[in-house]
């Protein structure tokens, strides 16, 4: 047997090599079966569907952004995701309250969850009966319908006008009311509702609340309408309140939004 | 002969596995950027988009995703668009903030606060005329202005409420020699519409507290340097 020079040797072993990772490289893809290609084709469509769905968030809140911005007038965000309340004079923060931790309670209505003033409902009608105080129920009853109605609002698109500023014993304190069904409450105060002690004229401020007196009928609510309440120290509550007033406009940045 | 041999096969391997690192990181880069910026909550979760990604038929895999990749780059380029929107919107040059719930003050350029005052804004009292049925409250004004007028050295023209709230007769004429008062309003004034003014005051004590009467008081060395580094049209931004 001859032996193979080694300058010969050299060149079959680089081809060798050179086939073999050529082989490697257009194989080991087509390596997977075809279901697994398909369940990587599969996540990258799930993957690129759920960026779509971020950016089309983001171009929502930057279009709600500039909407306010030409204004003319300072207006407010709602950031739940900085748990931070800031005061915008077209699109530049210029004040910054901060909303910490324990502090604050965010009930915004999820697809998936109760919407707050169904609970709401449920919380005050429980109270209502243990009260037994009729009148105050027939006020208080014929509100779940409106309710219902709004359980199936979409809160991702919130933007609204103060409407009105109410300074309320229950369920909040700093009331901001807002037209189209949307209310912000800033609750300084829960004794009122520890209390249990229910009377007339928190109801009816209770049932103005539920109902603001411009909402349009529930047939008529397009699916911009929800409800946020915002739990807060009363120092909180006492320093924001100040800084609002009728007119005002805010946008609320929800959990998980994107920087906008 | 040999070395030309051995160097082409020695290049053709660079190149296969430059490529094949040059495949993976992009592999590698395209899924990381994905998921960095994959919001938490909002969103729904890849799992729960998995349903509708499984309910595609395989033969219109390729297309969905191709189209699913034109929208994304076509948002990708809305988004652009406002973002410029948005720059075109920021406050040009110099402009003025006025906190009126914590009577603060700032002069700022674009991001930046050049100077934070105390000042002092309306009381939010109401005053009622007892000879007829006009009544003011004292409130500042809450939106976006601008500076109407510069003034030095103003003369204070008392308006009605302040000979009522005084007690005093309510002159005929508006030009009444008894309306008109100086060294009241400080050294500057800045007019911002309908009578209201950033001005100075004899009562430098009770900056920061909410006593005006819907003006917007100034110790004088801040009036001073608002007024130097303001101009006709200064943007104010009052909430």
């Amino acid at each position: 047997m001859r032996a193979i020079p080694s300058r010969r040797r050299q060149v079959l072993t680089g081809l060798s090599v050179f086939l073999l990772l050529s082989t490697l490289a257009t194989v080991a893809p087509r390596g997977q079966t075809d279901a697994e290609d398909e369940q990587d084709r599969r996540s990258r469509y799930a993957r690129l569907l759920q960026r779509k769905f971020l950016l089309e968030r983001e171009a929502q809140l930057k279009e709600l952004q500039i909407h306010l911005a030409e204004q003319d007038s300072p207006y407010l965000v709602f950031d739940l995701e900085e748990k931070e309340i800031r005061v915008y004079v077209r699109v530049t923060a210029v004040q910054a309250l901060p909303l910490t931790g324990a502090e604050m309670e965010v009930l915004t209505e999820a697809e998936d969850a109760i919407s707050p003033q169904r609970a709401w409902m449920d919380r005050a009608l429980d109270l209502v009966a243990k009260s037994g105080d009729q009148e105050a129920a027939e006020i208080i009853q014929p509100r779940p319908e409106g309710a219902a109605a709004m359980d199936e609002i979409n809160p991702r698109s919130v933007t609204a006008e103060i409407a009105g500023l109410k300074e309320t014993t229950y369920p909040s304190r700093y009331t901001l009311l807002y037209r189209q069904g949307v209310a912000v409450h800033i609750v300084g105060d829960q004794t009122a509702l520890k209390e249990g002690g229910w009377v007339q004229e928190k109801l009816e401020r209770l049932a103005n609340l539920l109902i603001p007196p411009d909402l349009p009928a529930a047939d008529e609510m397009e699916p911009v309408h929800t409800w946020i309440h915002l739990t807060m120290s009363e120092e909180q509550a006492r320093a924001i309140y100040p800084m609002t007033f009728v007119g005002m406009r805010a946008m609320v940045r929800l959990p998980g939004d994107p920087v906008f | 002969m040999k070395n030309v041999g051995f160097r082409i096969i020695r290049a053709g391997l660079l190149l296969s596995l430059g490529g094949a690192a040059a495949f993976l990181a992009a592999g590698w880069l395209r899924t990381s950027i994905e998921s960095r910026t994959l919001p938490p909550r909002l969103v729904p979760e890849v799992s729960a988009l998995a349903a509708a990604a499984a309910a595609v038929p395989t033969a219109d895999l390729d297309a969905a995703l191709a189209d699913l990749e034109k929208d994304v780059n076509r948002l990708e380029k809305h988004l652009f668009s406002l973002d410029r929107q948005l720059m075109r919107r920021a406050p040009k040059g110099t402009y003025i903030v006025i906190d009126a719930a914590h009577n603060k003050l700032w002069l700022r350029r674009g991001e930046k606060t050049l100077r934070e005052s105390i000042c002092s804004t309306g009381s939010g009292k109401i005053l009622a005329d007892p000879a007829g049925g006009r009544s003011w409250i004292f409130s500042t004004p809450r939106g976006e202005f601008h500076v109407t007028n510069r003034l030095e050295v103003p003369t204070w023209r008392k308006p009605d409420w302040a000979f009522i709230e005084e007690g005093e007769p309510v002159p005929d004429r508006s030009d009444a020699l008894e309306r008109f008062q100086d060294g009241v309003l400080g050294e500057y004034a800045l007019a911002f519409g309908d009578g209201f003014l950033i001005h100075g005051t004899l009562y430098t004590r009770l900056l920061g507290k909410s006593v005006t009467h819907g003006c917007v008081r100034l110790g004088p060395i801040d009036l001073k340097a608002i007024y130097d580094q303001s101009q006709l049209y200064t943007p104010i931004y009052i909430f």
